[in-house]
């Protein structure tokens, strides 16, 4: 069996499951076992010093292979060499390692069938052939005249431009003998860029992601960092405390980010230790989460709607829209398939699809009216290096970076030194003072393969998020770094 | 249709049985290796790539090939709950990278398939990419000369190649290291409460081969070991309040060794002094944070990580130039050739040395992925920055001082890539934090200097994006009064600027102090990690800021 194609940027559907059969038919006689097929192409054009530097055309593939038997933890192999004799190898080694540590009475002590989500997830697909088909040549334009305004006002631009395709397809046969396939899909762009000062004494950034690159507004980028740069150059020192803060949205997806975390498990948040737990409940012998109970301003509400386009992000077919949170309401919890089957939860809870959500509010006001009402208070482009420093009760560090002003008797003042700030999301969505109109941020991009275990994870994922202004948020210290 | 093995049997199926990287799946019966830099058909895949990078218009380049492998073990892990499963995850990687320069432009192309075919795309591919800029403003590359090039084999010294082991005899070890573990737990069930363990352990090896346009051929063979063991106790007995230790003998980044890093003579001993150690500070009274300016004593496991990011990573010439601005951020050194030799960023008595030599460190090789042999070099000259980590081409943007120096142009060699998938960069290389050269001072004698302090065994070191300034937390902590532990800590945080803390050093413990500790960083558009070695004294440090981490403003 041979695979690839040199000129293919990604193997097809076809190509993936004829990988799954060969591995099906090797460990046909395993009691329950797991594949997934990943394939991914990456093209970059990366600028620094106002010169386009690097271009990057990276292709990946990988096969993972896992068995399980007696319900109990398993054997899991990935490779990347989809030829015959490699598969034969995999499934040969997983067969002698499951034979060696698996005679053993290992059991998971939960051996029931589970009741399967009924959703029909044969295509996942949030594709565009414009990001797909986009060559490196057509960057060059947008670059140069990226480069050439930051050049023309004396400061430094770096930034990248980066178009990525991905798809998967994963199967699983549990030890009832039903075969479930999945198939998925996606696109996505990303843009983003920091303009400095060749002293180092300011910074601006500016960034958008999506699966179709016709959505990111390219020259807007570019413009917005340079400006942000220029309105920050020699920022003064002020003491650091409580401000009230506006958060462009860059900035709010961080902690929508954390805040959304909290939801994604339905077992977590019936636990001891979580910020949505609310108490063990005797009559059902069971914790109890703050689901039904506010937490957070009655302003705000986060849904998944997975026929938003421009949410796009897994388009399960025949799955509802969720609200985790309504008019500051937990309205529902994440559950995994083993959390939904326990559950007995309606198709309308249960979920996979927690990564891509959208924040809005009932009550929506505008950045410039935030600043006018503010008598003394902060504007913040975005926070980098965010760290749990208190895991129940929600509590993070990190630093302001590429852009934070002092506003005054409702204006922007001047420029100011970075912050460490220490803060919880948990405190900030139940200190909001005025919430603006959500827009689609850059997501937070992470290594490897956007497709596991069938999720489309962070690769792909839309946040569309508000600027929000938060009262008191916590600044802990100055930092040196501009 | 291409793949691995269609190309090798394509080019002769004997032949091809003795020279493919069989699958390692296939292991435990018949690994066979990666052929050396004499065989014909290896350097004929790399030729295959430069050649056809050279003819499509390239200045330069290059092409690795990597075949890596990995596996975890864990031995039925014992919990608080009870005894778990023993997972295994073992995987394979194969990849084919081809780097060009073109005017001034780097390209780069890369794919998981060794073929001749792949090769002459791969290569004109990388062209392609870099002339994709070539409508762009121009840019000039000085590349500085490697004129120690040379070409042959390197294999990382290992004494146990967890590859060519049959995994039965790793988990027999981790087997019996569980038994063990649970005598001990039996036996400090009295002063501990209930025990727990949770074992990792993580393999790598990594073969490749890198070859360019000035007819260099290499192939290294090398290797990273990791896990941790930790031990896991609830001292309330209800469930209530949990704590931990780990073996500081080993780490999750690893080190550049086998198996024998785990299988070391002396793994009990470490275990059986990680239970007295926890029993001591069981006795000790937890007592919030205070908060002020104390002298401070860090173990090794904390001078590491901060030496990593505050001078590794800040001198990393990339990030130095703002090639990273976008990304992971910039640096405190602004200026190199203003700068250097004169940024003061410690006491005279810290020295610091970049080093691809060191035997067990993580990032030892005889060549970077440029094909430069690397010199040890010192970072941090008595206090002052003297040095940047750089590649070829950065090499260039420090000319100015070096020749002052009256030094040639020249790269040290810090290029890397964790497989040929991903685009090379400057990577920060193992690093050594001199311990006291004149006095070899203990852990308790550099204790015993302080009259009120604190001191801490570890902890994670948060920084900004230009490694100025940080916060030390997560760690636990020590109440020193006269010399000796009075009380624990419930989690202090340290506020600190790079240059302030490490001119701020008291005292530096001597070799018997200094651990070598695992570290991880990576950059990104795309994501490229790397790993390091540091080896670390202890240091005392003056005045240092506590804080309560937990508190807001």
């Amino acid at each position: 069996m041979t695979m690839i194609q040199s000129n293919d940027k990604l193997l097809d559907f076809s190509q993936s499951e004829k990988v799954i059969e060969s591995v099906n038919l090797h460990l046909k006689n395993e009691e329950e076992i797991s594949v997934t097929v990943n394939s991914l192409w990456f093209c970059n054009q990366r600028w620094a010093r106002n010169r386009a530097f690097e271009t990057n055309d990276i292709r990946k593939v990988r096969v993972t292979v896992g068995a399980m038997r007696n319900g109990g933890g398993g054997v899991f192999i990935s490779f990347n060499q989809i030829d015959s004799d490699s598969i034969r190898d995999a499934c040969n080694l997983i067969r002698y390692e499951m034979d060696r540590n698996y005679s053993a009475n290992f059991s998971r002590g939960m051996d029931m069938k589970f009741d399967m989500p009924t959703w029909d997830s044969k295509g996942i697909s949030v594709w565009e052939d414009k990001t797909y088909n986009r060559k490196a040549t057509e960057n060059s334009d947008f670059v140069r005249s990226i480069t050439e305004q930051a050049e023309s006002q004396g400061l430094l631009s770096a930034g990248s431009m980066d178009c990525l395709g991905a798809n998967f397809v994963g199967f699983t046969r549990d030890p009832w003998g039903i075969e479930d396939l999945e198939r998925g899909q996606t696109t996505q762009a990303e843009c983003s860029m920091t303009v400095r000062h060749p002293k180092g004494t300011g910074s601006g950034w500016c960034g958008a992601s999506s699966f179709d690159l016709g959505r990111i507004r390219l020259d807007e980028l570019g413009k917005i960092a340079l400006e942000k740069c220029l309105m920050s150059i020699d920022p003064v020192r002020i003491e650091p405390g409580r401000y009230q803060t506006i958060l462009e949205p860059q900035a709010t997806a961080a902690f929508a980010d954390l805040f959304v975390t909290l939801f994604q498990s339905r077992t977590l948040a019936e636990r001891h230790g979580s910020p949505v737990y609310l108490g063990y409940d005797s009559e059902i012998s069971r914790g109890r989460s703050k689901l039904g109970l506010n937490v957070a301003d009655r302003r705000l509400s986060i849904t998944h709607d997975p026929e938003n386009p421009i949410s796009g992000s897994h388009i399960y077919k025949g799955v509802e829209k969720v609200e985790f949170l309504k008019d500051g309401v937990l309205t529902s919890l994440a559950a995994g398939y083993a959390e939904y089957s326990l559950a007995k939860l309606s198709s309308t809870q249960q979920t996979l699809r927690r990564w891509s959500y959208e924040m809005r509010s009932s009550e929506v006001t505008s950045t410039d009216d935030m600043i006018s009402n503010t008598k003394r208070g902060l504007l913040l482009t975005r926070v980098s290096g965010v760290e749990v420093i208190h895991e129940e009760s929600v509590l993070y560090t990190g630093v302001t970076r590429d852009g934070l002003w002092l506003i005054e008797n409702g204006k922007i003042t001047k420029a100011v030194r970075n912050f460490r700030w220490t803060e919880s999301p948990m405190f900030m969505f139940n200190n909001v003072q005025a919430v603006g109109e959500s827009v689609p941020v850059m997501t937070s991009r992470h290594q490897g393969f956007p497709f596991v275990h069938g999720e489309l994870q962070l690769a792909s994922i839309t946040q569309i998020v508000p600027t929000i202004q938060i009262n008191d948020f916590s600044f802990t210290s100055t930092v040196d770094a501009i | 249709m291409i793949s691995r093995r269609t190309f090798f049997s394509g080019s002769g199926a004997a032949f091809a049985a003795s020279i493919v990287p069989r699958s390692g799946f296939a292991s435990n019966f018949e690994f066979q290796e990666l052929p050396s830099s004499q065989d014909a058909r290896m350097k004929m895949l790399i030729e295959t790539a430069v050649d056809s990078a050279k003819s499509a218009g390239a200045t330069y380049a290059d092409a690795r090939l990597t075949f890596d492998q990995f596996m975890m073990i864990k031995p039925g892990s014992t919990t608080l709950e009870g005894r778990g499963f023993p997972p295994y995850n073992r995987s394979e990687n194969m990849a084919f990278g081809v780097r060009a320069l073109v005017n001034g432009y780097w390209g780069f192309a890369s794919s998981p398939v060794w073929s001749k075919e792949e090769a002459g795309r791969l290569g004109a591919a990388a062209v392609d990419a870099a002339k994709a800029n070539l409508s762009a403003k121009q840019r000039h590359v000085e590349f500085a000369p490697n004129p120690n090039s040379t070409s042959g084999d390197w294999v990382m010294p290992v004494v146990d190649d967890p590859f060519d082991m049959d995994s039965e005899e790793i988990s027999d070890f981790l087997d019996g290291l569980v038994f063990y573990l649970n005598h001990l737990h039996q036996e400090y069930r009295r002063p501990l409460g209930r025990c727990g363990s949770d074992i990792v352990t993580q393999y790598n090896r990594q073969q490749k081969a890198f070859g360019n346009t000035e007819n260099q051929y290499v192939t290294q063979r090398l290797f990273r070991t990791g896990g941790f063991i930790r031990l896991i106790y609830d001292s309330s007995g209800t469930g209530g309040h949990t704590s931990s230790g780990e073996l500081k003998c080993f780490n999750p980044s690893g080190h550049g060794a086998g198996f024998e890093v785990i299988r070391r003579p002396d793994l009990r001993e470490h275990c059986h002094a990680l239970f007295e150690e926890l029993v001591e500070e069981a006795k000790l009274p937890l007592i919030p944070v205070d908060i002020g300016k104390f002298n401070c004593l860090f173990h090794p496991q904390l001078v590491a990580p901060i030496a990593k990011r505050t001078i590794g990573i800040a001198t990393e010439i990339d990030r130095v130039m703002g090639f990273e601005a976008n990304t992971t951020g910039t640096s405190y050194i602004k200026h190199p050739n203003e700068e250097l030799g004169i940024l003061k960023v410690g006491t005279k008595d810290l020295n610091v040395t970049a080093t691809r030599s060191l035997p067990g460190g993580i990032m030892s090789a005889k060549w970077d992925d440029e094909g430069v042999s690397p010199n040890d070099f010192a970072i941090v000259k008595e206090g002052l920055i003297s040095d940047l980590q750089s590649g070829r081409e950065g090499a260039s943007w420090m000319k100015e001082y070096k020749s002052r120096l009256g030094k040639p142009l020249a790269s040290n060699g810090c290029v890397y890539a964790i497989d040929a998938v991903e685009p090379p960069a400057v990577h920060t290389s193992d690093l050594i934090v001199q311990p006291n050269q004149s006095q070899d001072k203990s852990l308790s004698q550099l204790r015993e200097q302080m009259e009120n302090g604190l001191e801490l065994n570890g902890g994670m070191c948060h920084m900004d994006f230009q490694q100025a300034s940080g916060l030390i937390g997560n760690y636990s902590a020590f109440q020193i009064r006269k010399g000796k532990r009075i009380a624990r800590y419930i989690s202090p945080g340290i506020l600190f600027k790079t240059p302030e803390l490490w001119n701020s050093i008291m005292s530096i413990g001597g070799g018997s102090t200094s651990l070598r500790v695992g570290t991880f960083d990576y950059k990104q558009n795309p994501v490229r990690i790397s790993y390091s070695s540091v080896d670390a004294p202890a240091v005392l440090f003056k005045d240092l800021s506590i804080v309560d981490p937990s508190k807001k403003a």
